[in-house]
C-alpha cells in the first residue's frame, strides 16, 4: 500500500495524541461522542487498552412483555429462556424480544470492546435467529458470544460445535453415520478456523472426515441441551489429508466417540492457518479491509504467532494490534465505511440520544433499532448467510457493500427522522436527538469558527475541506456577509434557557448545519 | 428503432459505409441500442433441479436415491410434449406457460471443476468465470460497458437518460459490479426512490479515506442523475395483474411487480437482477408427510406465481416482444438425499427461460442416475453455464462476437434459448 508507513506491530513509540485517542475510539466503540472522549482524554494508550480490554458481564434477559400474548408457559413479567418451545407464533415473539435485547446491549454499551467483538464473533460463527427458529437456543449462542468475546477463540469454537444452535443451523443435529450430514464440517473448516484464502489447504475429503466425527451430537428441545448418542457415531477411523499430516482420528465407540470431536477441534488449531485466517479478519475488523503481501508477513504472520503463543486467547492479540505503530500509522484513519450499527446505533450514541424511561417503551424502541438495522442491511442476530455480511468478506469491495443508493438514501432518512421536531417512531414511543444540548457541550459553541473545527473534529474521521467549512459557517451565521449572528444567537439563548421561540430558532439552525456534516460522505466513515 | 431501418428512412443509405467505419474504428464492440430487457432472477442457495424438472426414465434408480424427497410419480405435472420429463406439483403456472411456448429448459447446467461453496460459486455465476479463476467485475456489467462506454465518465446522457442495470432489493451485486464502479441502481420494492442532494468535493483528500469517499460521493451523485428518470417511471400508473398476491407473501413477486412498474414507465434499463431466499434446504426440504409440500415446494411455487404475474403485466403493457428472464442459482443439490429429508450441496442444474421470445421446449437430455448411488455422486454437466450467457448476449442483445469473447473470456457455443433470428420480432 502506498501510504503506509509503518509496518510495525512494536508498541507506539510516540505521544498518544488526541487524534490517534479518536482513531482508538472510533474503531473500538460504536459512535463516539463528548462523554466517551472525556472519559478516556489524557489518559496513556495502556490505560486505555486496559479499560477497552476489560469484558463486560452478560446482561440478564427481558422478561415477557406482552399482555395480549397467550403463551401457556410464560406469564407476562416472566423470563421465557427456560421455557417450552410452544408455537412458532410465540417463538417469533420471543426472537423479536431476543434480537431488541440484543441490539439493546450495544445501545447501553459501555466503554469496552466487548459489543465490538460480540458482533466480530457473530459475523465469523455465524447462526441466523430465523433459521434456527428457538429464540431459546439462540438466547444461549447470543450468551455464548459474549461469555467469550474478548476470551479464548478455541473454546469459542468447541463450545459452538455443540451448542444447539449451531446443531440446527448447520445440521449438526441429523449428521449421522447412516446419512451424514457435511454442513457443518464444511463451514468449520471454510469459514470459522482455516478458511479457503491459502492454495495449499485442505480438501473435499477432509470436509467429509470431519463430517464422520462430527456424527451423533443431537439437541434436545424439551431438556434445551445437547446430547453425544452414539448409536449414531461414525466409529470407523478418520484418515485427513497430508495437509493435516495424514493425521488418523481413531473412531471411538460409546461415549468416547464424543471425544473426537476435541481431538477434532485439536487438529484444526494445530494448523498455523487458523490462528492467521482470524487474524486476517480482526485486521479487516479493525484497521483496513486491504491487505497485501507485506501485511501479511510483517502483521498477519507475527500476530498469529502472538495467538497461537496465547493458546488462542484473544486479548493479546489484540493489545499488540491496537497498541501498534501500524494501527496508528496515518493511512488508516478513516479508511473504514461505517457498517449500519456504527452509523446508525454509533450517530445514536455521539448525539446522546435519550431513550424513553418506561422500561417497556424503551424495549419497543431497541426493537425498532433492530429492525432498522435489517432495513440498513445488518440485522444483528440474522446475518444474511453463515458467511456472514458480506462488507466483511467479499473482495475487494468490502465495506462499499453497505453502500447503494437505497441505502444511502436510507441512512439519511434516518438522521431525518431522528431530528424533526417529534423524532423517530418506534413503534409507539418516539427517540430523538437534542442538537442544542450537544452542541452546548463543545469548548466554545458561540464561536461559529471553534464550532466548526471541533464539531468537525469529533464527528468526521476525515478532513474536511475549507468549502465545506465555509457553507458550514454560513448556515451558522445565517447570511455570508454577517460574522456576529451566530454568537449573538447563543448568547441569546444561554441568556434566556427557556425561551421556546429561542430554543427552536437555534434548534432549527443547528438541525441544519448537523444535517449538513451528516450528509457528506465524509461522515460515513471512520 | 434498428439502426438499418432508421438510415434507410432517413436517406443517408449512400454514407452508410463511411458511418458504420467510423464507428468502427471508435469502438469495434459497441453493442447498439435496442429495446430489449432481460430480468434475471437468482435463486438463493443451491435449487433442487431433480425436483424441479424431474426426469421420469428410471424412476425405480432416483428412488433408490431420494426416496425421502421423491415427488411420486402419479403426483409430477407432466407436460406437453414430453413423456420422461415432468415438472414439481407446485409450478403450475410454469407449467401452462411452457405450454404456451413461453418457457425453455436448459438441462445439466454448469462448469467444471464446481465449487460446492454458495460464496465462491455464487461468485463464479455472476462474475462469469471459471473454476480456477476470480473475476471482479459481473459479467452483466462487462456487457454493459460495451454499451455505456467508460461509465460513469458521461453518463446520463440524450441517448442513455436511465441506469444502465438495476436491482431491486437492498443490496448491490456483483453482477453488476463494473471496473469503475457498481452499474446499477439499487431499488427497494416496497419504497420509492428517495435522494438526498450531494455536495460535490472540491477538494480531493489523498489516501485510502479520499478513496473510499470518494466512491461514495459518486454513488450519490449518481443516484441524484438518475432520480428523475426512474422517479418519472415510478410514478406511471398501471393496472397490473389481478393475480399478484398480496405485497409481502411473495418477495419475488413484489420485486418483479416494480420490474413491471418500471418497464411500464419507459424506463429503458435493459437488465434487472431480482432474487429469491431460501433454496439451500439442507434440511426439512419437504414434508415428512407429502413429498409434494415443504419448502422447496412453497419456493418454487412462489417463483412459479411470481412469473406467471410478471408475464401477465408484460402482455398487459403490449411488451411481450421486448422482455425476456432466466433463473439461476450458485448450483444445483446432490442426488441422493440425506437424513433430514434434504440435500446437500451438488453441481449442475437445470435453468428456466421465460418471454415470448423463448424458443420453448427442453434443451438438452434427463440427468442420468447412477445405478449404485453413493453420497457423493453429482449430475454431469451438459452445458457450461457461459453458453448460456453467451446466447444472451448474441441472440437477445444482439452484441458481436468478439464482444462477447471479450466479455466471457472465452469462446462458448450459443444455445437455441430464443427463436431463431427470422421468428425474434424486431423491436
Amino acid at each position: 500500500m502506498p501510504d503506509i508507513t509503518s509496518y510495525s506491530l512494536a508498541p507506539l513509540n510516540r505521544t498518544f495524541q488526541e487524534n490517534d485517542l479518536l482513531h482508538l475510539l472510533r474503531r473500538c466503540l460504536f459512535g463516539i461522542g463528548h462523554q466517551e472522549f472525556s472519559f478516556f482524554n489524557n489518559k496513556p494508550l495502556s490505560n486505555c487498552l486496559d479499560i477497552l480490554l476489560i469484558q463486560s458481564p452478560v446482561p440478564p434477559m427481558l422478561a415477557q412483555e406482552d399482555p395480549d400474548l397467550t403463551d401457556p408457559f410464560v406469564p407476562n413479567g416472566q423470563q421465557w429462556v427456560d421455557a417450552p418451545w410452544e408455537n412458532n407464533d410465540i417463538d417469533r415473539k420471543r426472537r423479536i424480544y431476543l434480537k431488541g435485547w440484543w441490539t439493546g446491549q450495544i445501545i447501553n454499551r459501555d466503554y469496552s470492546l466487548t459489543e465490538k467483538m460480540v458482533i466480530f464473533w457473530h459475523n465469523h460463527f455465524v447462526t441466523e435467529t430465523e433459521m434456527v427458529r428457538d429464540a431459546r437456543y439462540s438466547y444461549r449462542y447470543a450468551v455464548m458470544l459474549r461469555e467469550f468475546a474478548l476470551g479464548n477463540f478455541k473454546k469459542l469454537i468447541r463450545t459452538g460445535t455443540t451448542n444447539p444452535a449451531m446443531l440446527v443451523y448447520l445440521n449438526g443435529n441429523t449428521n449421522s453415520k447412516v446419512a451424514p450430514n457435511e454442513n457443518y464440517g464444511r463451514e468449520l473448516l471454510e469459514l470459522f478456523t482455516i478458511g479457503k484464502e491459502n492454495k495449499q489447504n485442505y480438501n473435499e475429503d477432509d470436509v467429509k472426515e470431519a463430517a464422520r466425527v462430527l456424527t451423533g451430537w443431537k439437541d434436545d428441545k424439551e431438556k434445551i441441551a445437547v446430547n453425544f448418542h452414539p448409536e449414531l457415531h461414525d466409529t470407523s477411523d478418520k484418515n485427513f489429508s497430508s495437509f493435516f499430516g495424514n493425521a488418523i482420528i481413531k473412531g471411538k465407540e460409546g461415549m468416547a466417540g464424543a471425544q473426537e470431536t476435541d481431538e477434532l477441534i485439536e487438529l484444526i488449531f494445530g494448523k498455523e492457518q487458523t490462528a492467521q485466517f482470524v487474524c486476517r479478519n480482526l485486521y479487516r475488523w479493525f484497521v483496513s479491509p486491504q491487505l497485501d503481501e507485506k501485511i501479511e508477513t510483517e502483521i498477519i504472520a507475527p500476530l498469529g504467532r502472538v495467538f497461537i503463543e496465547n493458546n488462542f486467547e484473544i486479548k493479546p492479540v489484540l493489545r499488540v494490534l491496537l497498541g501498534s505503530e501500524h494501527f496508528f500509522d496515518p493511512a488508516f484513519r478513516g479508511c473504514i465505511v461505517k457498517s449500519p450499527v456504527d452509523f446508525f446505533i454509533g450517530a445514536s450514541k455521539q448525539f446522546e440520544l435519550a431513550l424513553p424511561p418506561l422500561p417497556s417503551d424503551t424495549h419497543l424502541c431497541w426493537i425498532h433499532y433492530n429492525f432498522t438495522l435489517g432495513g440498513l442491511g445488518m440485522m444483528v442476530g440474522d446475518p444474511p448467510s453463515v458467511a456472514g455480511w458480506p462488507a466483511f468478506y467479499q473482495a475487494p469491495k468490502y465495506h462499499q457493500w453497505w453502500i447503494n443508493t437505497y441505502t444511502l438514501s436510507f441512512r439519511m432518512k434516518i438522521i431525518d427522522n431522528l431530528t424533526t421536531t417529534e423524532g423517530m417512531n418506534c413503534n409507539g414511543p418516539r427517540v430523538k436527538i437534542d442538537l442544542v444540548n450537544f452542541a452546548s457541550k463543545f469548548k466554545d459553541p458561540a464561536n461559529v469558527s471553534a464550532l466548526v473545527e471541533d464539531c468537525l473534529n469529533l464527528l468526521c474521521a476525515v478532513e474536511i475541506n475549507q468549502a465545506i467549512k465555509d457553507k458550514l459557517k454560513v448556515i451558522l451565521n445565517g447570511s455570508e456577509t454577517s460574522a456576529r449572528q451566530w454568537n449573538e444567537d447563543w448568547s441569546k439563548l444561554n441568556a434566556h434557557p427557556n425561551d421556546i421561540n429561542q430554543i427552536k430558532e437555534i434548534e432549527c439552525i443547528l438541525d441544519a448545519f448537523f444535517k449538513k456534516i451528516i450528509s457528506l460522505p465524509e461522515y460515513q466513515m471512520m | 428503432m434498428n439502426r438499418r431501418k432508421f438510415i434507410r428512412n432517413s436517406g443517408i443509405a449512400a454514407l452508410l459505409p463511411f458511418v458504420l467505419n467510423a464507428l468502427q474504428a471508435c469502438s469495434p464492440n459497441k453493442t447498439k441500442k435496442s429495446n430489449r430487457i432481460f430480468v434475471i432472477i437468482q435463486l438463493d442457495g443451491g435449487n433442487d433441479g431433480l425436483n424441479t424438472l424431474i426426469p421420469l426414465d428410471n424412476y425405480g434408480l432416483l428412488a433408490a436415491a431420494r426416496s425421502n424427497l421423491l415427488i411420486p410419480e402419479n403426483k409430477v405435472l407432466r407436460i406437453k410434449g414430453s413423456s420422461n420429463t415432468a415438472l414439481h406439483p407446485a409450478l403450475e403456472g410454469i407449467r401452462d406457460l411452457y405450454e404456451d411456448n413461453l418457457i425453455s429448459f436448459v438441462q445439466g447446467v454448469g462448469y467444471s471443476n464446481p465449487s460446492y461453496s454458495h460464496f465462491r460459486s455464487s461468485d463464479v455465476w455472476l462474475t462469469g468465470s471459471d473454476s480456477a479463476t476470480v473475476l471482479h467485475t459481473g459479467w452483466a456489467a462487462r456487457f454493459l460497458q460495451t454499451r455505456y462506454m467508460n461509465y460513469p465518465a458521461g453518463f446520463p446522457n440524450g441517448e442513455h437518460p436511465e441506469p444502465p442495470a438495476i436491482k431491486i432489493g437492498d443490496t448491490g451485486t456483483y453482477l453488476f459490479q463494473g471496473s469503475e464502479m457498481d452499474m446499477s441502481i439499487v431499488i427497494d420494492p416496497t419504497e420509492g426512490f428517495e435522494t438526498h442532494p450531494v455536495e460535490s468535493s472540491s477538494g480531493e483528500l489523498a489516501g485510502m479515506a479520499g478513496k473510499e469517499t470518494k466512491s461514495i460521493r459518486e454513488m450519490l451523485l449518481q443516484a441524484e442523475r438518475y432520480s428523475k428518470v426512474v422517479k418519472n417511471a415510478l410514478s406511471v400508473s398501471f393496472n397490473h395483474s389481478k393475480s399478484y398476491p398480496e405485497p409481502g407473501k411473495n418477495p419475488l413477486a413484489d420485486q418483479l411487480k416494480k420490474v413491471a412498474q418500471l418497464i411500464n414507465g419507459g424506463l429503458q434499463t435493459s437488465v434487472y437482477l431480482v432474487d429469491l431466499k431460501g433454496f439451500d434446504t439442507h434440511n426439512s426440504q419437504v414434508d415428512p408427510s407429502d413429498a409434494t409440500k415443504g419448502l422447496h415446494a412453497d419456493l418454487l411455487g412462489k417463483l412459479s406465481q411470481a412469473i406467471t404475474c410478471f408475464l401477465d403485466d408484460i402482455k398487459g403493457m403490449g411488451r411481450e416482444n421486448e422482455v425476456a428472464g432466466m433463473t439461476f442459482s450458485e448450483f444445483g443439490r446432490r442426488i441422493m438425499s440425506n437424513a433430514s429429508y434434504g440435500t446437500d450441496h451438488g453441481s449442475s442444474q437445470p435453468l428456466l427461460f421465460f418471454g415470448s421470445q423463448i424458443k420453448g421446449g427442453i434443451l438438452g437430455t434427463n440427468p442420468v442416475i447412477p445405478e449404485k448411488i453413493t453420497v457423493n455422486d453429482n449430475l454431469v454437466l451438459q452445458y457450461d453455464y457461459r453458453s448460456v450467457y453467451a446466447s444472451v448476449l448474441k441472440n437477445w442483445f444482439e452484441a458481436p462476437e468478439t464482444a462477447v469473447n471479450e466479455i466471457l473470456y472465452g469462446n462458448f457455443p450459443q444455445l437455441q434459448i430464443f427463436k431463431d433470428e427470422k421468428q425474434l420480432s424486431i423491436s
